[in-house]
């Protein structure tokens, strides 16, 4: 009987939300200009991203929630961009945002959103291996036995990292995480070659990777946060 | 129609496509002050260092200078006239505001001043891939320190020029200096002090130009 109970409550303690975190809204992932023409690795994200916060036992808003008051309030003060220089106007920018969580608090009983967004970096490598943000790829430059016979390549090459970020309604930062996906360029004969924009953020598996990696410490990391 | 005759329409003719065909040469160019990049936290030192070099090297070529301020302060009245060509929704340019200040920039420069061609200048960071410890790019080359190959950003100065119909008729781009070496990013305290590659960034970008108005 004890160890029955001691199993459910591991089992409720494994998938249970965060205490203070239950309900997270998400927004659509931002993806860099040069892919903005391809919904699909956005709708792949999204969905990924929901589906893992839901296994970890979150109860998700859906990223149209968010978006709609998001663009009401824009609309509501004319925009928040300098006409000028095109430049954000960051007094605006922020009423929005607050009043975003005001909203998503007051009328979804949301506890923290969760923005996301994929950022062009620089990964540095050593011969034919590319490690950065946990992720592993070869970059086509010489490694192994061809690196000990010809010399070893090392710089840094252009890669492609998912960056997630929760915060509270009231704006503070909860969690910040960070996936790689996978190299945005390949070393080809000594040379940087860029891959085709439409050939990225479409590998299932590693786009999953991406999101897990990026995720997975997210229960860990609020259970340890020390109260208010 | 005699032979002669026909020859002589013909060769006129041909006088006169060709004279169409060439462009007028310039004698009287505009420049607008040279646009920095974001990153900058003072842009105005670098910006006006530029600006005296472009007018100087220009002037020093035979061309009659509109100088910056005249030119910007054209095209400021045209865009409060808009009241800004940037859209407050989603800060995107919008085409047709930005198409009505420079049409007329351009013809208020034409009229008032006799300009032939505008020019406008903007310092712009570019990304760099670089092999063997040296980075080259616009005509300019720097040592990288450590790291053999891979990439890094740099400063190159970019000049536009304008015919008076709005015809972009020139761009010249010019390496200034990286902005990072390996892994240290260069100091911006450090940026824009060497006046032989700041001279040569300016010569890189605007020496075909003179080349090709017959003033070099």
């Amino acid at each position: 009987m004890r160890a029955t109970w001691l199993l459910a409550l591991g089992i409720a303690f494994a998938i249970a939300p965060i205490q203070g975190v239950k309900t997270i809204a998400v927004s659509s992932v931002e993806i860099p200009r040069e892919f903005r023409r391809l919904p699909r690795p956005r709708a792949r994200f999204d969905s990924l991203i929901s589906s893992t916060l839901r296994t970890k036992g979150f109860a998700v808003v859906p990223r149209e929630v968010s978006e709609s008051i998001w663009l009401r309030l824009r609309d509501s003060i004319g925009g928040y961009y300098d006409t000028y220089t095109g430049k954000l106007i960051k007094a605006k920018v922020e009423a929005v945002h607050m009043g975003m969580l005001r909203e998503l608090h007051a009328r979804y009983a949301v506890d923290a959103w969760l923005h996301s967004w994929i950022d062009v970096v620089s990964a540095p490598f050593t011969g034919g291996k590319v490690k950065w943000h946990g992720a592993e790829q070869e970059s086509g430059a010489r490694g192994g036995l061809g690196g000990v016979l010809f010399g070893t390549k090392k710089g840094s090459i252009r890669a492609l990292s998912l960056y997630v970020a929760l915060e509270d309604t009231v704006g503070t930062e909860l969690y910040e995480g960070v996936g790689g996906i996978e190299l945005g360029s390949q070393i080809d004969g000594g040379r940087f070659v860029d891959i085709t924009p439409g050939l990225l953020l479409v590998d299932e598996a590693r786009n999953a990777t991406a999101v897990h990696l990026a995720l997975d410490p997210l229960p860990t990391r609020l259970t340890s946060r020390p109260g208010p | 129609m005699s032979s002669a005759r026909f020859c002589c329409i013909y060769f006129a003719l041909v006088a006169l496509a060709g004279a169409r065909a060439r462009p007028s040469p310039i004698k009287t160019i505009a420049l607008s002050p040279v646009q920095a990049p974001d990153g900058l936290e003072d842009p105005a030192p670098a910006s006006a260092l530029f600006d005296s070099l472009l007018a100087a090297e220009l002037g020093q070529a035979g061309l009659t200078v509109i100088p910056s301020r005249e030119t910007g302060a054209i095209w400021q009245h045209f865009v409060d006239s808009v009241q800004g060509y940037y859209s407050a929704l989603t800060g995107e340019l919008v085409q047709a505001k930005y198409a009505a200040v420079r049409t007329n920039t351009l013809r208020a420069l034409r009229d008032r001043f006799r300009a032939d061609a505008w020019l406008r200048p903007t310092i712009q960071v570019v990304s760099v891939r670089f092999a063997g410890g040296e980075a080259i790019w616009d005509g300019a080359s720097e040592g990288m320190g450590g790291g053999s190959s891979g990439a890094t950003v740099a400063l190159s100065l970019v000049v536009t020029v304008s015919d008076t119909a709005g015809t972009d008729i020139y761009i010249g781009r010019g390496g200034i200096q990286a902005l990072s070496k390996g892994s240290n990013v260069v100091d911006r305290s450090k940026l824009f002090r060497d006046r032989k590659r700041n001279l040569q960034a300016v010569h890189l970008a605007i020496d075909s130009l003179l080349a090709r108005a017959g003033r070099t």
